[in-house]
């Protein structure tokens, strides 16, 4: 599917590796430079917010790092991966494989049930009827959703939309997590239950990018980013690498739904 | 994972009724109009030949020429004139590869009166063949029968317009009426044909050429006119044929000296040939037209299907799928939606295609549901396919961002 030179090869642990990136909306004297010279590097295990008040251009980053859209210059490397090397079809491939979204308005396909949804990624990875159902099965009880599986978005809540997005953004047990304004349409119960779902996915290992302009979600984070005008102003490591997100408790058995994803579909 | 996406199509289908149900819809009122608007466009067609074959265009008309313009030689050997003869003659086996029907004719115009009207009419001393030979139906009563001929019976079959002016308050079955000096009964009433290409053919009358000779026009002398009738196709052959049997009878060895003449119903043939080409073309415009109405009510369902449908299409591609996937899901879409659209259009426009209307019955025809399931489906599938594939093109966050 993806094939690496040696060359190509960075670093082992680092999974994000951006640099000079810049993104010019328009051109001439109307240009607007929403991305103006981003250099930045994420290890595996990090759990990182990127913050910036609306314009500062961190929803063109977010879709530049999701291989939804492509830079004007600048390099990209996912796992080592140059994304501008790739196809049209090896970029499907790669956000399929390494890539879980949870955007801000869901994204769930409409009149489709639950478990569907979370099956979507899996049938375009081409797995089996049988292990897609289990694994999308497994994906919506560790966000806590089990018995729900045949609920219709519009059957469900706000929170438990973006729960349903989350197990769909696990399930192919991708290398990075990203979340847009993740928590931006959930009141304050459901914003704590998806950065508690986040804080797990980091703590079995996943690596987090969360867009956001909530001071209370960095505050979760193990480092923090800020964007000003398509620039980094800020870039701020709260804990290391390695240790676990600063404010994560272990949950007590009553209150964990079920082991952590990591188990289930690795 | 063609399966898959045939798959996903199908759930997609079965998620979204109402969207597959309008478009099912649409599909299915394309089909069944064009369906519908061909056979009726046929039948018409057929109903319009059918009456213009009505009037015979392949019935051919024996007469005498006008003496005036025979060669003097020619006269005095013999005078000239149809007979019995020629009649015999006509219908000998050697003519019935040709020939249908000889129809003997001796027309005059007489008096006819009944009670207290009385009034001039066409009356024709002729066979029992006079009725079939002229697609005339007999409304009330019967025809007359060559029994009736053989035994010169005064019987006499009237057109509706005289049964009517004669008879204004009750039938005319049974009537006696008064043709010339003789007394007639009248057995029959023809069916009325209305004013046509022919004229009034409504007040005519017919009765056996016998009686005729004993009490019209005297001891028998010669025929107005011989009516005959090809068979079907041998009309260029028949006409050279008669010719060649006549003058033969009338021993008359040069053609260009011929006492007889054979007019055919060229004009009618002609005005028959143009009616068909008319309608041809009319047949074509109404299925143009009726396919372009069905193909853009099907081009509009799909268009506006897969413009909604541009978020689904970004989800997808951000969540792995590549454009092949997409094209064949929308695809199997498009398939199953004119599929089924189609399927059921073509039936109802069918149904419906048996219903009679104005007097004639539709003509369906298979090139018809063929022609109407597939435009609808080719444009369908074209601009289901069209969109999503434009729209699979997208990078995905425009895709995602659309409105």
């Amino acid at each position: 599917m993806i094939t690496m030179s040696p060359t190509e090869m960075l670093e082992p642990e680092t999974v994000i590796d951006v640099r000079d990136l810049v993104k010019t909306y328009g051109e001439g004297d109307a240009a607007v430079h929403a991305l103006a010279g981003i250099n930045l590097t994420i290890k595996r295990g990090d759990f990182v917010t990127i913050m910036g008040s609306s314009g500062s251009g961190k929803s063109t980053l977010m879709n530049i790092l999701g291989c939804l859209d492509v830079p004007t210059s600048g390099t990209y490397h996912l796992d080592g991966v140059d994304a501008a090397s790739l196809s049209e079809g090896a970029l499907a491939d790669l956000r399929n494989a390494k890539i879980g979204f949870i955007f801000q308005s869901f994204n769930l396909l409409r009149r489709t049930s639950a478990v569907r949804n979370v099956e979507v990624p899996l049938a375009y990875a081409g797995l089996s009827r049988r292990d897609r159902r289990k694994r999308a099965m497994a994906a919506l009880a560790s966000v806590g959703l089990a018995g729900r599986e045949d609920h219709r978005p519009n059957e469900l809540s706000g929170g438990q939309m973006q729960r349903v997005a989350v197990a769909r953004a696990l399930v192919t047990d991708p290398a990075m997590v990203l979340a847009d304004e993740a928590t931006g349409n959930l009141d304050s119960k459901s914003t704590e239950d998806v950065i508690r779902l986040l804080e797990d996915l980091n703590v079995a290992g996943r690596t987090i990018v969360w867009i956001t302009h909530e001071h209370e979600v960095a505050r979760h984070s193990k480092r923090r980013v800020v964007l000003v005008d398509g620039l980094i102003t800020v870039d701020e490591r709260i804990v290391a690498v390695d240790a676990p997100p600063p404010l994560w408790k272990p949950r007590s058995a009553t209150e964990l739904a079920v082991e952590p994803i990591a188990v289930e579909v690795a | 994972m063609l399966v898959e996406n045939i798959r996903i199509a199908l759930s997609g289908l079965l998620a979204n009724k109402l969207r597959t149900l309008l478009s099912v819809l649409g599909i299915l009122i394309g089909v069944m109009s064009v369906t519908l608007l061909l056979s009726v466009g046929a039948g018409a067609s057929k109903y319009v030949s059918k009456q213009v074959d009505q009037l015979g265009t392949n019935t051919l008309y024996v007469f005498i020429k006008d003496p005036s313009l025979l060669d003097a030689s020619a006269s005095k050997i013999r005078k000239p004139a149809l007979t019995r003869r020629d009649l015999v003659a006509l219908e000998s086996p050697e003519l019935s590869t040709v020939i249908q029907r000889v129809v003997p004719d001796i027309s005059s115009t007489v008096t006819v009166s009944a009670a207290r009207v009385s009034r001039t009419a066409a009356v024709s001393g002729t066979s029992s063949e006079w009725a079939p030979l002229n697609n005339r139906n007999i409304a009330q009563g019967l025809n007359f029968t060559q029994t009736d001929v053989a035994q010169r019976r005064r019987v006499a079959v009237i057109g509706p317009k005289i049964a009517a002016s004669l008879f204004p308050n009750s039938g005319a079955i049974g009537k006696q009426i008064r043709i010339g000096s003789s007394s007639f009964e009248v057995i029959g009433v023809f069916e009325s044909r209305g004013g046509g290409l022919l004229g009034d053919q409504d007040s005519g009358i017919t009765v056996p050429e016998t009686a005729m000779t004993d009490t019209v026009t005297g001891a028998f002398e010669s025929y107005s006119q011989i009516i005959i009738q090809l068979r079907d196709g041998a009309t260029k052959t028949g006409q050279d044929k008669i010719r060649e049997v006549l003058l033969r009878e009338h021993r008359i060895t040069d053609k260009a000296k011929a006492d007889f003449d054979i007019f055919d119903n060229a004009q009618l043939a002609a005005t028959s040939g143009t009616i068909s080409t008319v309608f041809s073309a009319l047949l074509g415009l109404i299925a143009g037209i009726s396919l372009l109405v069905g193909g853009i009510g099907v081009m509009n369902i799909m268009l506006v299907t897969v413009t909604e449908r541009t978020r689904e299409i970004g989800i997808r591609k951000a969540l792995g799928a590549k454009r092949w996937h997409l094209l064949t899901q929308f695809l199997v879409e498009s398939v199953v939606l004119t599929g089924v659209g189609g399927a059921i259009g073509a039936g109802i426009g069918a149904g419906l295609a048996q219903i009679k209307v104005g007097g004639f019955a539709p003509i369906l025809q298979p090139w018809m549901l063929v022609l109407a399931m597939g435009v609808s489906a080719f444009i369908g599938v074209g601009f289901g396919v069209y969109p999503a594939n434009k729209a699979a093109k997208l990078r995905p966050i425009d895709a995602l961002r659309f409105e």
